[in-house]
């Protein structure tokens, strides 16, 4: 009876076995041994962990890397990113999650940004998402019937919000905050419904999704809450 | 919540410090862990982390998305051992002479077939500590990268393809080296027991 190899027993090890092979093993002693072996030693690697880390740990990481960092991405981008205005909702967003993720990990807050800041800047997101989120809603709204009507416009729009829609809703659901929550996946819902229809949608077609803004007065919630948003965003 | 990478990615490449930010908070502790099974040294641990990072900030550009972000990082993470491992080879060197004086004074119990961690499986791991650095500084960059991933994070030959760009074949034949390489250096002095394990 052949034996198996090193190389089959370590693809054994990681599960990339022949049905002969397995056959094998179950009745050589041999090479259930040489198996075991190598199972030990490579078991043994794997336990090995490191002692716990400081909460905060990686704040420190950041900090000692910031500026060395920084430059290594300023090398490759072509233009300074504040110079690309439609993903600095998104950026508020990420600083405004990666905070709370933070700080959910221990009760200072030692996060970079302040609470304040970041709340202010989650507003003003939210007050310019919600704004741009109108402008689609009320073209829908009171978009002419024909027969056919083109809202490849509006799509493109609704497409691009519904990403920064979700990070919002799972932002404001992270920071306890389900009223708004619960709205944003109202609006997100539309605004899916609107990204995925057809590039021409015919009357009724249209009707449908004017009532799925009406039904549930997403319009005026919209306006509402966006322009309360930005307001008190701008008072922090 | 892969879409927070994407996102923090995009911006990331457009230069925005806050976008790379995100991604340290969110991988570098999976990092130190890799890094400290790489070296058992929590110092060169850090010390590749953060470098890790840089290198990942210079060449994010690069990253084309068909690999999860930490399968890429983790690759990186593993080339950067390269260099320390190898300056830290000869020290190691060293440390290993000593324990090989103090060995038959020593019974280290390798219990292989044990499913559940004993005393004698610990003494096992300090064993296998002690050993790490000069063992995986014989790996060559290839052989550790993907050992480290198939291994420590349980990636798919599939995936590790992606990442690496090797066909399947290569990869498989890199572990099966790195594993020759690690068992060479890390059994003899588990051997004996090893040998009288049942
Ligand atoms: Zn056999």
């Amino acid at each position: 009876m052949k034996h198996l190899s090193e190389q089959e027993l370590t693809q054994a090890y990681f599960g990339d076995v022949t049905a002969e092979g397995r056959r094998h093993l179950e009745s050589c002693a041999v090479c259930k041994r040489e198996l075991q072996t190598l199972a030990g030693t490579l078991d043994a690697l794997k336990a090995i962990e490191p002692p716990e880390l400081a909460p905060h740990w990686e704040e420190g990481v950041w900090r000692s890397i910031e500026s060395r960092a920084s430059a290594g991405l300023q090398r490759r981008s072509a233009r300074p990113w504040w110079m690309l205005a439609p993903a600095l909702a998104m950026v508020v967003v990420l600083a405004f999650a990666a905070g709370m993720w933070v700080e959910r990990r221990s009760d200072s807050g030692r996060g970079a940004m302040a609470a304040n800041t970041r709340e202010r800047v989650l507003l003003i997101a939210l007050g310019d998402h919600l704004e741009r989120s109108q402008i689609v809603l009320a073209e829908i709204e009171n978009a002419p019937e024909s027969k056919t009507n083109d809202i490849s416009a509006e799509q493109q729009l609704a497409s691009r919000l519904v990403g920064e829609n979700r990070l919002l809703r799972l932002t404001a659901a992270r920071a306890g905050d389900g009223t708004s929550a619960a709205f944003l996946a109202q609006l997100e819902r539309v605004l899916v419904e609107i990204a995925h229809a057809p590039d021409s949608v015919s009357e009724s077609e249209l009707n449908e999704l004017k009532g799925s803004i009406e039904s549930q007065g997403l319009l005026f919630k919209t306006r509402v809450i966006g322009s309360n948003a930005k307001e008190k965003g701008m008072k922090l | 919540m892969e879409s927070i990478d994407e996102a923090a990615i995009a911006e990331a490449r457009r230069g925005n410090p806050d976008g790379f930010r995100v991604l340290v908070e969110r991988h570098s502790r999976a990092v130190y862990r890799l890094t400290y099974r790489m070296t058992g040294n929590e110092h060169d641990a850090e010390d590749l982390v953060q470098e890790t990072f840089l290198r990942a900030a210079k060449q994010i550009h690069r990253f084309d998305g068909r690999a999860a972000f930490g399968t890429w990082l983790h690759r990186i993470a593993a080339n950067c051992a390269t260099d320390l491992l190898r300056a830290r080879t000869s020290r190691e060197r060293r440390m290993v002479k000593a324990t090989k004086d103090e060995d038959g004074a020593q019974e280290v119990m390798a219990n292989v077939a044990a499913a559940t961690p004993s005393p004698e499986r610990l003494a096992l791991s300090t064993e296998i500590l002690r050993l790490l650095t000069p063992a995986m500084a014989q790996l060559t960059e290839m052989e550790r990268a993907v050992f480290v991933l198939r291994h420590y994070d349980g990636r798919s030959i599939e995936e590790i393809c992606e990442v690496m760009k090797v066909k399947p074949g290569a990869a498989k034949n890199s572990i099966f080296r790195a594993v020759q390489k690690l068992r060479r250096v890390l059994e003899p002095a588990l051997g004996r027991a090893a040998r009288t394990a049942v």
